[in-house]
């Protein structure tokens, strides 16, 4: 394994960590955004709170994370991309903007009607980000972004079949790791209703992603047959790895197995991301821009490899706790009103 | 207006520019919170269990909710600028990442420290024992301050490059560290550092001095205002001797940079400090004039030589007008600044030599807590004087 692509994994851990993480979040406000009105709504939303709340920072910190090892290990690659796809980039930016200042002021206003203008902002902000976002992984898997700066066509690269299925199957992913997660978190407190309000819904949403996978197969093989090939070839192990993930966490949910559930969850969404890269490899922007092309000097790798294993040695322990003082503390305490 | 401010630039480079001075001019202010709150935070905590005090716990709670407020803003504004390097800058970032990208690379580490730390201090507040709950905002001031480091390093890296070579037009010899630790980044990290414990402590003094204003002068409130003020008051000063040294950095390393900062056309000797006015022309029309002030300032002898945008290309000169007056403004602000912290320090001196002013009693209340036990006394300070600014 070369620097350059040591590098690339450890992105690719931080872009897996942000959709298993970040993705929850972006998820749990589909959820949100869905439960109906003040009344009705109030009990899931008090729950999404109770979840997010102490992890949601730390969760969005993994895209920047992304962004400043693509920029300085891959520079060409950054500014291509960045530069054809400034449209979604900026809408998923509004986004998050209006995400953000959402989630931390709808505490800090009195008005039932300003708390009702954040809240909706925040849950449909939380399904248009993940939207954007998966149009740009679908412009770079099929290949509609080459190097240079603003090479490629600026509507076309984000707007074609497999951007749309790229940005369907993110909101998809989005909502099903957070209904699996919000069910086992309903369990620790002890919320039959809960468990199953999300235990239907979390069924229902991967039944329908297997669907729309199902569905993604012709558009992948008329649409993007580069990233095709490598999938039905040095992808398909992984490919079938999140096939019977996705598969086991229906029956797991099924039999109520909560916990085992999430664990299936997240392994049918880390084993489709990783297929993708496997069937990418070793283009970094396909068709013609191999990883090896676009990687920095080695210098610049060897300063950031070990920066990345420094770097993860301080972080790895510190999420760590921050994870287990909240699974912990929330399985002792009742989700009371936050902040 | 903006063709006086800004001077011709192409005009998507002009809105570039624009979009990135919003995204940052917003980002910088929030950011400096993370940097210069948390230690406050944790030092209200600390006193509120020292010495079991009601109001400090109040303050502290309170600050820690505004901490978190602001560090999402934060997180967020961070997260839109770095799409903006990419769609705003991709030039410079395809050739030019691989060199003074490696900073930000670091920085993304301390925000996620940061991150993971403030969600562990605010949510963890009841869960956890005192003692540890307060270790775990530790790590919260660390990286605070290591993030602006990492941040400034890379903008020091954009005003003196440094750890490459361009060799027929291509970039050779790439050199992170040595970008990393080019000739702006000690005196640009400490200028902003100081800046953020500004910041902090007179915005949130100011919170305080308005409650105050509208009569609620109980001791949640005095103590809101004094803790912050003392910080910002202490740190005030020292960003003159700071902001020498920054200023000299820039006349060694980008003269051009300083001649637009003062305005200066025509290199020489004897140099005076030109203040406001409006440069058309190449010349500086309306300004107040210091004699040798440029000279005094830069070389520290009145006989000293300024380069000035006379040696400079023309089509290299930055535009000077908007450069000039809001360094004029930042300065400005600084000494009025430094002139609140002064008043506030000379009130609590003359105060403390007449016991019986209101003022000093207020102070005392202030300062001591409950029924003034033991804890008084060592807020308090020594000889009945109010020691909180050479406590702090």
């Amino acid at each position: 394994m070369t620097a350059a692509e040591a590098v690339l994994a450890i992105m690719w851990i931080g872009l897996t960590a942000y959709a298993l993480f970040g993705g929850a979040d972006f998820g749990a406000g589909f959820w949100d955004l869905l439960a109906g009105g003040t009344q009705r709504g109030r009990s899931p939303r008090r729950l999404i709170e109770n979840s997010i709340g102490p992890v949601w920072e730390a969760n969005h910190v993994w895209l920047i994370f992304v962004l400043v090892v693509l920029w300085t290990s891959f520079p060409t690659a950054f500014a291509a991309i960045a530069s054809t796809l400034y449209i979604p980039l900026t809408l998923a930016a509004l986004g998050m903007i209006a995400r953000g200042s959402a989630f931390a002021f709808r505490h800090s206003v009195d008005q039932l009607a300003l708390q009702r203008f954040f809240g909706a902002s925040f849950a449909f902000s939380s399904v248009t980000t993940p939207l954007f976002l998966g149009t740009i992984a679908g412009a770079v898997a099929s290949g509609r972004v080459p190097p240079g700066i603003a090479a490629g066509d600026v509507i076309t690269s984000w707007l074609n079949p497999t951007s749309i299925l790229g940005g369907v199957i993110a909101v998809g992913v989005c909502a099903y790791l957070a209904a699996v997660y919000l069910c086992a978190d309903a369990q620790q407190h002890q919320d039959p209703s809960l468990v199953e309000y999300f235990r239907i819904r979390a069924i229902g949403t991967a039944v329908l992603l297997g669907g729309i996978a199902l569905a993604g197969i012709a558009v992948l093989r008329a649409d993007a047959p580069q990233l095709f090939d490598g999938l039905i070839s040095r992808g398909l192990p992984l490919i079938v790895a999140s096939a019977a993930a996705g598969i086991s966490s229906i029956v797991l949910l099924m039999r109520r197995r909560l916990g085992l559930a999430r664990v299936a969850a997240a392994l049918a969404v880390i084993t489709v991301i990783w297929g993708w890269a496997v069937a990418q490899y070793p283009y970094l922007l396909q068709p013609t821009l191999t990883v090896q092309a676009a990687a920095a000097p080695e210098t610049t790798l060897r300063a950031m490899l070990i920066s990345l294993v420094v770097g993860a040695a301080l972080l790895i322990p510190s999420l760590v706790f921050l994870f287990t003082l909240f699974q912990r503390s929330q399985s002792e305490t009742k989700p009371a009103a936050k902040r | 207006m903006a063709g006086v401010l800004a001077q011709a630039a192409p005009p998507d480079l002009f809105h570039a520019r624009m979009q990135m001075a919003l995204s940052l001019g917003w980002h910088i202010v929030v950011a400096c919170f993370g940097v210069g709150f948390p230690a406050m935070v944790l030092f209200a905590e600390w006193r509120s269990h020292r010495s079991a005090d009601q109001d400090m716990n109040a303050l502290a709670r309170t600050w820690a909710k505004a901490l978190g407020v602001l560090f999402a803003v934060g997180a967020v504004s961070g997260t839109i600028l770095s799409f903006e390097m990419g769609m705003l800058w991709p030039g410079l970032m395809e050739r030019f990442g691989q060199i003074y990208g490696f900073p930000f690379t670091l920085e993304a580490f301390a925000f996620f420290i940061e991150a993971i730390f403030l969600g562990v201090y605010l949510y963890g507040w009841n869960r956890l024992p005192p003692r540890l709950h307060m270790l775990t905002g530790l790590p919260i001031i660390a990286s605070g301050v290591a993030g602006a480091f990492f941040v400034v390093a890379a903008n020091g890296w954009m005003n003196t490059p440094t750890g490459f070579e361009i060799r027929d037009g291509q970039v050779v010899n790439a050199d992170p560290w040595a970008a990393m630790f080019n000739p702006s980044t000690a005196a640009q990290s400490v200028h902003m550092m100081i800046a953020a414990v500004m910041v902090t402590g007179f915005c949130i003094a100011s919170v305080y001095a308005v409650g105050m204003l509208r009569g609620r002068r109980d001791r949640y409130h005095r103590l809101g205002l004094l803790v912050p003020l003392t910080v910002a008051a202490v740190a005030a000063p020292i960003q003159i001797g700071v902001g020498d040294w920054i200023a000299n950095v820039v006349a060694k390393h980008q003269p051009a940079k300083l001649a637009a900062l003062e305005a200066l056309y025509q290199s020489g000797t004897a140099k005076p400090l030109s203040l406001g006015g409006i440069y058309l022309d190449d010349r500086l029309v309306g300004a107040v004039e210091i004699p040798y002030g440029l000279s005094l300032l830069i070389h520290h002898d009145p006989n000293g030589f300024v380069a000035g945008l006379d040696r400079v290309p023309p089509e290299l000169r930055p535009p000077v007008n908007v450069v000039h007056l809001s360094y004029n403004v930042m300065v400005g602000i600084g000494f009025r600044v430094i002139g609140t912290g002064g008043l506030a320090g000379l009130d609590l001196v003359a105060t403390s030599r007449h016991p019986a002013h209101p003022m000093v009693s207020a102070c005392r209340r202030a300062v001591r807590p409950g029924s003034g036990g033991g804890a008084g006394g060592r807020m308090g300070g020594h000889r009945g004087g109010p020691a909180t600014l050479d406590r702090l």
